[in-house]
């Protein structure tokens, strides 16, 4: 919306370029004038002297027709003077129309960085500002656009990514089962607990995904008890591949604000990620402490030696990332020779006095 | 009165009315343009102007007024400098010295060609 002020600033710039116009043509015109004048008497001047040194004789009549001759000339001479003056003055300024022009076209071709140089302060100066102006606007929202559809890929990679471990998990097993001959009613009875699980994880994971990846945040007395159980989930995922050493003595108790989904969604990856690259003949070590008033969860493996180069999409650990900065929390990567240790800081701790 | 102009008193009117023209003109753009491209060719063109008014004024003085010669040359010797200035000069106000000392060897090259 155009304030008062603007109103009054542009009334006062719709004046400049007529003004300035007018300006150049009343300077050309003196200049003209005045060139017309000295032009004139310095011919005259001339003519007498030359008339004086060479000694010629020439009639009253030859010298007034001399003179008129010098005068006609002399206006000829300061038309043209005119004419030049003000032809260039005002074409310089008119053809800034063409930079303007030319600044319109580049935000036709999309090319949102391009900007017209401001001249002089008039209306094609407001129009390229304008100009300016739109560019930069359309830049940022084209910029916006972007993010908003990477954020959005993201999402979705992300939650795919999470949704396949339990599809994942659960398709491990059903082959497992598929295989043995005898089942017992036991074992029946844990596969279908497990289907039943990881069936109310994945509704989770596609309502979440539907729903544009919302937050389910509950209030936890008893945080270290919510750990307990993720970590339970996580060796239960790994011990009959694994050997796993789990390390909670250090983990104090304290309370908070989590989204269950989402804490368990690393621990899925971090099982995933054993899973795919760990070494099944080395032990996989999980500790849970209080590392610089955080919640700290470290898991360090040994990795697979393996024939050919196995590529990891980093989904898991990015998704990790996004869940922990939410919390506040930091992860750290660390990878040397063999070894692959991942350390993430979850959230603050609130201790429960 | 053509007859008049067809002689050498009128070859000088014209060629004095010319000179005049394209000496104003020159000068009054290379003030006044904004573009500082065509100034600088203006500088350039203004340059070479001053040291042809130079020669006319020097082709037309008799050769024993030696002291005239010299002062037309002087004059000349300014639109040189002029050039050299903006070529080569590292100077930020180069080409405001350049554009007075080649303004002032045109105007003198002219009042001393014509008028002296």
């Amino acid at each position: 919306m155009w304030s008062n002020e603007d109103v009054i600033e542009k009334t006062k710039s719709s004046q400049r370029l007529s003004k300035e116009i007018l300006g150049l043509f009343g300077a050309s015109f003196l200049i003209s004038t005045i060139c017309f004048w000295v032009l004139n008497e310095v011919a005259n001047v001339l003519v007498l002297k030359y008339v004086k040194e060479e000694l010629l004789m020439i009639s009253e009549y030859q010298l007034y027709d001399i003179q008129y001759g010098i005068l006609g000339i002399s206006f000829v001479s300061g038309i043209v003077l005119f004419i030049i003056l003000f032809l260039s003055l005002v074409g310089e300024r008119l053809a800034y129309i063409r930079e303007v022009v030319k600044g319109i076209d580049a935000l036709g071709r999309h090319e949102w960085n391009y900007e017209i140089p401001l001249r002089g302060k008039n209306e094609l100066t407001e129009l390229a500002k304008r100009v300016n102006e739109l560019s930069k606007e359309e830049e940022a929202f084209q910029a916006k656009e972007r993010q908003l559809q990477e954020d959005k890929m993201s999402l979705i990679r992300s939650l795919s990514h999470d949704i396949r471990t339990p599809l994942t998990s659960m398709m491990s097993y059903s082959e497992f089962m598929r295989q043995k001959e005898n089942l017992t009613t036991e074992e029946v009875k844990a596969y279908m607990e497990l289907v039943e699980q990881k069936s109310q994880q994945i509704k989770v994971l596609t309502d979440r995904l539907l729903d544009g990846g919302s937050r389910h945040l509950a209030f936890f007395e008893d945080g270290r008890l919510l750990m307990e159980q993720l970590v339970d989930a996580w060796s239960a995922e790994l011990e009959d591949e694994f050997l796993l050493e789990i390390s909670l003595e250090a983990c104090p108790a304290f309370s908070g604000e989590f989204d269950v989904e989402e804490l368990r969604r690393i621990f899925d990856n971090l099982a995933s990620n054993i899973r795919k690259y760990a070494d099944a003949t080395l032990p996989v070590q999980l500790q849970m402490m209080e590392k610089d008033g955080y919640v700290c969860i470290i898991q360090s493996n040994r990795c697979k030696r393996l024939n050919r180069l196995v590529e990891s999409t980093r989904i898991g650990i990015d998704s990790i990332r996004k869940i922990v900065t939410q919390y506040g929390g930091a992860v750290r990567i660390s990878q040397m020779e063999d070894t692959f240790s991942i350390e993430i800081k979850l959230a603050k701790i609130k201790k429960n006095l | 009165m053509l007859e008049l102009f067809m002689d050498p008193l009128g070859l000088l009117v014209i060629t004095f009315f010319v000179m005049g023209i394209i000496s104003v003109a020159a000068l009054v753009l290379v003030h006044f343009l904004k573009n500082e491209k065509i100034k600088k060719g203006l500088l350039y063109f203004l340059s070479v102007w001053g040291v042809i008014i130079a020669y006319c004024g020097v082709r037309s003085t008799p050769l024993y007024m030696m002291d005239q010669i010299l002062i037309t040359v002087a004059i000349g010797a300014l639109s040189v400098i002029a050039f050299l200035l903006q070529k080569f000069s590292k100077k930020e106000n180069k080409f405001q010295i350049a554009r007075a000392l080649v303004s002032v060897s045109v105007v003198a090259g002219m009042i001393d060609c014509f008028m002296i």
